[in-house]
């Protein structure tokens, strides 16, 4: 190796040092300050690595009578969104997320199977309903809160599970209809051939063959679900909360500037997220239809 | 009792039409070859007839019965495809034993079954693996042990020996043969290997842009063909082509081309010996070119020797005569079978006249 490979190799390597650094340093600092007490939270110089570390701030999302304590001890009076538990806010997440990515992703394989299989809406139609999600969700925000009004579905379980399918049901099925397209049809036409019909074809040939797919669409998904939180805030009022708000209500003009408290409001709710990725992880495994056909 | 009958089949993919106004029958216990070159539309033919494209026209019959709008499984039809297609996520056994498991059969009647197809087939030791495990040899015969599991009124093979060496290419072709005349299987085989048309089958088929170009036993196929297509895509190496112009008529009629003029053998026997026109061409086998290193009266006509192809039976030759190239075929101890100058001889015979316009045979 000569000078200047060195030097090029060198560089390479502080490249990904510093990007490293840049997008781990949020991740650090969340959960870094949702280990610090009170006084640490907003201090300057910037305290990296607490003396003092708490689990005050976890027992404040967890146990109201924690949050209590905290609110006469230090800031008089506390939100009433605030002092409620977190269990709530986790509870309303995990039903809607997992009910909508569930439906996106059973709609979204149907419809992509037939999209691919039997060209339903023409070549251009995948590509169309894209285009659905290249508006930005805001611009659409108001007219469906008026709707959600006029149709009572607003601070509902099913309101908000119904616009969580409606919006990531694109993504379910241009990401499933790539998986289906690598799937020969012949595999299918062989099942039909040999005794079966169409959907039991599908279901016993074609589904364990994308399961990978299906399940890393579903992954992708849940993530959307799970940190979504503009439909959160305007389709809701205090009947329905999910984890954003709740971390969002952390820092607000009633409850004061609680950073640490959502710190670790938010450690906690990427949890599960990872959970999910890990419980999965073994079925993202790709090249499953390797002898299948001749190349 | 014809086993398939379509009339009038076509179907197209956007703007590619894959066959086109496909008309033919298939008898009982028939051997019928369909041959023809990459993307002429066989494949989309059997597709058509198991059921899984629809014909955009056209109907289909099964031993009688219409089934145009029956599903794949109502037809009681098998295929073989042509990319194999197994379940990748079944072992062997469950992918040979898959047909017989949809209809429902008794689990004991299933593995019985598939332990003889695997018999016969030798691939009992890969039954419990998955394909991707598999030789290509071992895939292929897999997928011929589903085709042929459970008994079908009609059972197509999409190039079954493709990508297969040599040896098992010629058991498995003895081993069709063999099903073929023991259980009088309708079977529909096609390839594009003119070889396995013409040794395996009763009646072959040239299928060529989505049409039939002809429909005849191997021997008519191969003496009479009908279109310039055919005499070129049958034989090997090919039908020489001649342009030529028709000189007398009645008994004199002679053929004249560049450094030829020969007789036409039995031209009496073409209805339309009397409407020939002036300028034509015609069709000539290579074996049927007769080659001496000296000049004779069956050998009038010079030429030249410019390449020598040896196959080992047999040689090729490749002369250049009445201002082309022409191919010949002598053994391979032949004196002609080295370059240089020799003398030629043909008689062309009636049934082997080109219409140049219509790229047809004159009938």
């Amino acid at each position: 190796m000569n000078d200047s490979q060195i030097w090029v190799t060198l560089l390479k390597r502080s490249a990904v040092v510093i990007s490293m650094f840049i997008a781990f340093f949020p991740i650090y600092w969340l959960i870094a300050t949702s280990f610090k007490p009170f006084d640490e939270w907003a201090s300057w110089p910037p305290i990296w690595l607490t003396d003092n570390p708490t689990l005050q701030n976890y027992r404040i999302v967890f146990f109201p009578e924690a949050a209590r304590e905290f609110a006469a001890a230090q800031q008089g009076s506390l939100d009433y969104k605030v002092s409620g538990s977190a269990w709530k806010a986790f509870q309303d997440s995990a039903i809607i997320s997992t009910l909508a990515t569930f439906f996106s992703v059973v709609f979204g394989t149907l419809a992509a199977y037939s999209m691919v299989r039997f060209r339903t809406g023409g070549d251009n139609y995948p590509f169309q309903f894209l285009t659905v999600r290249m508006m930005p969700p805001i611009a659409v925000v108001v007219p469906i809160v008026a709707l959600f009004s006029v149709l009572r579905l607003s601070d509902t379980y099913f309101g908000l599970t119904l616009a969580y399918t409606a919006f990531t049901l694109p993504f379910s099925i241009w990401m499933i209809r790539s998986f289906i397209e690598e799937i020969p049809s012949e595999l299918e036409g062989a099942a039909m051939v040999h005794g079966m019909g169409q959907f039991r074809a599908f279901l016993t040939v074609t589904l364990p063959l994308i399961k990978g797919g299906v399940l890393s669409t579903a992954l992708f998904i849940f993530i959307l679900n799970w940190s979504e939180f503009l439909f959160a805030l305007v389709l809701t009022a205090g009947n329905v909360i999910t984890v954003t708000l709740q971390v969002a209500n952390y820092v607000s003009a009633s409850s004061g500037k609680l950073y640490g408290v959502q710190a670790a409001m938010g450690t906690v709710s990427t949890l599960p997220v990872i959970l999910f990725g890990y419980i999965i992880q073994r079925h993202l495994v790709r090249g499953l239809t390797f002898g299948a056909i001749k190349r | 009792m014809s086993s398939l009958s379509a009339q009038g089949l076509s179907k197209s993919f956007g703007d590619l039409c894959a066959l086109s106004d496909i008309d033919f029958e298939v008898a009982d216990g028939e051997f019928f070859c369909v041959v023809g070159p990459t993307n002429a539309g066989k494949s989309t033919l059997l597709k058509t007839i198991a059921g899984l494209h629809r014909p955009d026209s056209g109907h289909i019959h099964l031993g009688g019965r219409p089934v145009t709008d029956l599903e794949p499984r109502a037809r009681n039809v098998s295929l073989l495809f042509q990319n194999i297609a197994l379940f990748p996520t079944q072992t062997g056994r469950e992918n040979i034993g898959f047909p017989l498991r949809a209809a429902e059969l008794p689990e004991s009647e299933v593995a019985n079954r598939v332990e003889e197809v695997a018999a016969m087939l030798k691939v009992g030791h890969v039954l419990d693996r998955l394909p991707q495990t598999f030789s290509g040899g071992e895939q292929q015969r897999v997928a011929i042990g589903r085709a042929i599991a459970r008994p079908c009124d009609l059972l197509m093979l999409d190039e079954p020996l493709t990508n297969l060496d040599a040896r098992i290419r010629i058991a498995l072709r003895i081993e069709f043969k063999n099903l073929h005349r023991r259980l009088r299987q309708t079977l529909i085989y096609v390839t594009h290997d003119q070889v396995e048309a013409i040794s395996m089958s009763d009646r072959i088929a040239v299928l060529n842009q989505g049409r039939f170009e002809q429909i005849g036993t191997p021997d008519e196929i191969y003496h009479r063909p009908a279109s310039v297509f055919v005499a070129q895509f049958i034989g090997q190496p090919p039908m020489n082509i001649i342009g030529a112009e028709i000189q007398g008529d009645g008994d004199d009629t002679l053929l004249a081309g560049p450094g030829f003029r020969v007789p036409v053998a039995d031209l009496e026997t073409l209805e339309s010996a009397g409407r020939l026109p002036r300028q034509l061409s015609f069709g000539l086998r290579p074996e049927a070119l007769r080659v001496a290193k000296t000049e004779s009266a069956e050998t009038p006509f010079p030429g030249q020797v410019v390449w020598v192809e040896r196959l080992g039976s047999k040689a090729v030759l490749d002369l250049r005569f009445a201002e082309q190239i022409v191919k010949a075929v002598v053994p391979p101890e032949h004196a002609t079978a080295a370059e240089g100058p020799v003398w030629l001889g043909f008689t062309p015979k009636a049934e082997h006249l080109i219409d140049s316009e219509r790229a047809l045979f004159f009938r």
